[in-house]
């Protein structure tokens, strides 16, 4: 009775389910939606064949495919953020937390009461969802009741953690607003953090990527992880699971045991909470300067490279002057933008103040010069050639290095490239005032024998000079990447050997008149092509030169030749410009350049009687200059 | 029956309570006056343990109220500023008064249903006119049969009538239970009638705290007139004002009034008469030299 007491008060109860029947009644509804009403509509629109056992598998497939949308994190965060808010909602304003702090409720009864109902808001929905979804399933034949516990269990913990957070988030704030921004806020905060430090290393730190790829922290921010790790799986890789598998429920009784921690954190805030912070953005001293640093941080961050992006950092070389007065112009913005909300007027340049935003852009500005120095050495960091399993390579074109060989070669590319910054830097800097330089974008993978990746990527010069000077990188990885067999592997997949050509294919042909004329031919006619394409690449006469190199107009003609094929299945697929393992399903179709040294291929063109005898295609420049005449005639 | 001992409170850099002393006694109705700003709400919001103070005491019975409900179940804080849920109507609200309170009096609720009969039960509160929120109000807290009844600018928005009649239900209260009321208001002339205890705050203090008898005692008003301009008094008369019109003066003194005209017959004065003086005119006066800005309070 005590315990009762102390912590559950009905008639508080009594009051919240009744006055906040539009919260708990649309969830009510959503949740029915989701589960069993579009169970029952998909299992009914579902038309079985024969009996036995692969219909009723089938059957349970097309059941558990209608839990796809359910286990969507987003529908229970969003009403958890609402229920949150909802039942604590007289903490935001001061004429309710006055009226309610009156009554004789302590603080604990009032936030246990206020945390059970909301929570019941959740769970009561989704347990009547699943008790009636437990029927739609059976009467459908479908009784593989696990995959509903499961997806209970889920929707369980999503709603404990949704739920604890947004109260947690509740406390912290005295306006409903800022709690449903908190709330975001929490959910995002790791996301934004590596986001932001990416974009800084990305502006300032040489070779280091934008995208920092995944690590160990993804964890923290709970909806993009949930919406990310916890799907139901019907097929993998290639192979069709005979049942089912719901993956990625790992984390939820690790997300429950933190919403405990998150009920625990949001009582002892409410327990201190002063109640004339009611309708103030945070409810406790200490998180104004948080507040402050944290819009500092977020403004200096989105702003500036806002302003990189609109900039075309690579016409540009090294504009480190120009990111630091940016990011200390914004940071400093934010932090007085933040200060205005929190004081709610707009005269907030006090001395205190004032010394406070010195020191933020004392700091903001140290950790840009220590990202700007490579204080923590991130530029030089790369593997050694024993640490790497293999390395796609993005350049001229798409290939995968994992040969000890070429590993180190390509480290060594990788080094020359590092050390040659200033020069490259320069090279952009000096072209400045002129159109963009011709570069070129050079993007490196590792992958890692311990699981992780590395990625780095350059613009480096195309320049005559630095295109031919021997010692510099730019030629070295030129050198690296002229690879007859890699080119093979580029356009037909690592298993060119075993390729099958399965249809026809076409030849577009630029005429003398400048107009294209396309040329269908017969598999037997690809066939041909493909061995006489294959003879010439193999030779080394081909070559695929990058955008803005200056010979590749000179030695690309500007027809070319495409093919239908199937590659050996799990064959290592290039074009689609990421990591694809070939399916063996369908095949795939791929667009050859013809250059200079396609002489067997354009004699085999001749034989088929596609090309005249004694025509030869036109370069990429001589196409070029005929459209430029062209249009200079008309 | 409420103890407030140093009592201070800071909404961040604004002082709001500044050693604030006060004692209310069991049964009495003690009447908070002072200007806006005064710290009047901030003060009560404090003994009705909805502010948290930064140092001193509170005691209600002997006991702190912040965080003890059962201190607060006897107590009933009727503010300014009311709050009502969303779309509750008056049944609904007492249904949960019924709740939140042990002593709540259902039969009280159905007898007081005919002084409160403008009152519509099953209409959403927030669609009532503030005057019939606040009639909601008395008619719930006097339900509640609380010991201690707090009210923070009770009667504004009433009309004289109804003013009269929640007065009355209130002091019925009084009779019947004992209950010590607490009632602030920046307007002395009302609680001259019903206050038998004051105490006056300015700038977060309270700075004077008597009974109204005591204070009726403390402080005469004298119209006298001379046969040749007013005489030199004695120095242990005390006048705290003075005012004259031709040969006749009306003066404040502080002290007894009886002991006041027998000094002032000593005189030989044309006449001597004791004037009735207003719990106003008492503040003007004692306050008046102060610098504490008594006009505010009173104008």
């Amino acid at each position: 009775m005590q315990y009762r007491k102390f912590c559950f008060n009905t008639a508080i109860f009594r009051k919240n389910a009744t006055s906040l029947w539009p919260v708990w009644l649309s969830y009510t509804l959503v949740c029915l939606w989701i589960l069993p009403i579009r169970t029952w509509l998909q299992m009914g629109s579902y038309v079985g064949v024969g009996q036995g056992a692969e219909p009723l598998a089938e059957k349970l497939r097309n059941a558990i495919d209608s839990l796809t949308l359910a286990i969507s994190p987003f529908p229970v965060f969003f009403f958890a953020a609402a229920s949150g808010i909802a039942v604590f909602s007289y903490l935001f304003q001061p004429r309710s937390a006055n009226m309610v702090h009156a009554l004789p409720v302590r603080r604990e009864e009032l936030f246990f009461t206020n945390y059970i109902s909301g929570l019941l808001f959740l769970l009561a929905p989704q347990f009547l969802a699943f008790c009636i979804t437990v029927f739609v399933w059976f009467g459908n034949g479908a009784t593989r009741m696990e995959y509903l516990l499961w997806w209970l269990g889920l929707a369980t913990g999503e709603a404990l953690l949704s739920y604890s957070m947004a109260v947690f988030a509740a406390m912290l704030s005295g306006q409903a607003a800022i709690a449903a921004l908190c709330f975001l806020w929490l959910n995002y905060l790791y996301k934004g953090m590596v986001s932001v430090a990416d974009a800084a290393t990305g502006m300032l730190v040489y070779g280091v990527g934008r995208d920092s790829g995944g690590n160990w922290g993804e964890w923290l921010s709970p909806i993009p992880f949930l919406k990310e790790n916890v799907q139901l799986v019907f097929q993998e890789g290639n192979r069709e699971l005979l049942v089912p598998e719901f993956r990625g429920l790992e984390c939820v009784p690790w997300y429950a045991a933190a919403a405990l921690l998150f009920v625990a954190g949001a009582l002892f805030l409410y327990r201190r909470r002063h109640l004339e912070t009611a309708s103030d953005i945070v409810s406790f001293p200490w998180l104004r300067p948080m507040f402050r640093w944290c819009a500092g941080i977020g403004a200096a961050g989105f702003c500036t490279y806002a302003f990189w992006e609109s900039l075309s950092p690579e016409k540009y070389g090294n504009i480190f002057s120009l990111i630091l007065v940016c990011a200390g112009m914004t940071g400093v913005a934010g932090f007085f933008l933040c200060e205005m909300l929190l004081r709610k007027k707009f005269l907030v340049f006090a001395r205190g103040r004032v010394v406070e935003a010195g020191s933020f852009l004392a700091i903001l500005v140290l950790f840009l010069v220590c990202l700007e120095t490579d204080v923590m050495g991130l530029e030089g960091k790369m593997p050694t050639a024993g640490e790497v399993a293999g390395i796609y390579v993005d350049g001229g074109y798409q290939s995968y290095l994992e040969e000890p060989s070429e590993i180190e070669e390509c480290l060594n590319a990788h080094q020359s490239v590092v050390q040659q910054k200033e020069e490259y830097e320069g090279y952009f800097g000096n072209y400045a005032e002129l159109e963009t330089p011709p570069y070129m974008v050079w993007k490196l993978t590792y992958q890692l024998k311990n699981g992780k990746s590395l990625r780095r990527s350059w613009c480096l010069p195309l320049d005559k000079f630095h295109v031919e000077n021997k010692e510099g990188a730019v030629f070295k990885l030129l050198e690296l990447e002229h690879d007859p067999e890699k080119y093979m592997e580029y356009f037909f997949s690592s298993g060119y050997e075993g390729v099958e050509i399965t249809e026809g294919g076409n030849y577009i042909h630029a005429g003398r008149d400048g107009e294209y004329s396309f040329r269908e031919f017969s598999r037997d006619e690809a066939e041909q092509l493909f061995l006489a394409l294959k003879e010439d690449i193999l030779s080394g006469a081909y070559r695929i030169y990058p955008y803005g190199h200056r010979k590749r107009e000179l030695e690309n003609y500007a027809d070319t030749l495409t093919f239908c094929y199937k590659a050996p299945k799990g064959s290592r697929l290039f074009q689609s410009g990421e990591e694809e393992e070939y399916s063996g399903k369908y095949p795939e179709y791929v667009t050859v350049i013809l250059g200079r040294g396609c002489k067997g291929t354009i004699e085999t063109l001749r034989k088929l009687g596609y090309l005249e005898q004694g025509e030869t295609p036109m370069s990429e420049r001589e196409y070029s200059d005929i459209l430029e005449h062209k249009n200079q005639q008309q | 029956m409420i103890k407030v001992d140093g009592l201070r409170k800071n909404f961040g850099e604004f002082c709001a309570l500044d050693g604030v002393d006060m004692h209310v006694p069991k049964g009495a109705v003690y009447g908070l006056v002072g200007p806006n700003g005064a710290g009047k709400t901030t003060l009560l919001r404090h003994i009705m343990g909805i502010y948290r103070q930064d140092s001193g005491k509170v005691l209600v019975q002997g006991s702190p109220v912040f965080e003890h409900p059962e201190v607060k179940q006897d107590m009933i804080f009727i503010s300014d500023d009311l709050f009502y849920f969303q779309q509750a109507n008056t049944l609904e609200m007492k249904k949960f008064y019924r709740g939140i309170y042990p002593s709540f009096d259902e039969g009280l609720f159905e007898r007081l249903r005919e002084a409160f009969q403008n009152i519509d039960v099953k209409c959403r509160i927030r669609k009532l006119s503030k005057g019939m929120q606040k009639q909601v109000s008395f008619w719930l807290a006097l339900c509640c049969s609380p010991k201690i009844l707090i009210l923070d600018e009770p009667v504004d928005g009433l009309d004289p009538v109804m003013r009269r009649q929640v007065w009355n239900l209130i002091f019925t209260q009084k009779r019947e239970n004992g209950t010590t009321i607490l009632v602030s208001s920046h307007n002395l002339r009302e609680l001259e009638d019903v206050c038998d205890h004051v105490g006056i705050m300015h700038r977060g203090r309270v700075q004077i705290e008597r009974s109204l008898k005591e204070l009726q005692g403390s402080v005469c008003k004298i119209q006298t007139a001379f046969q040749q301009g007013a005489p030199m008094l004695p120095e242990h008369i005390q006048v705290l004002h003075m005012a004259n019109t031709g040969r006749v003066y009306t003066l404040i003194i502080r002290g007894d009034s009886k002991q006041a005209r027998a000094e002032m017959e000593k005189l030989h004065p044309l006449f001597v008469d004791i004037l009735p003086l207003s719990l106003e005119e008492i503040f003007i006066y004692e306050m008046g030299g102060a610098d504490y800005a008594v006009q505010e309070i009173l104008l």
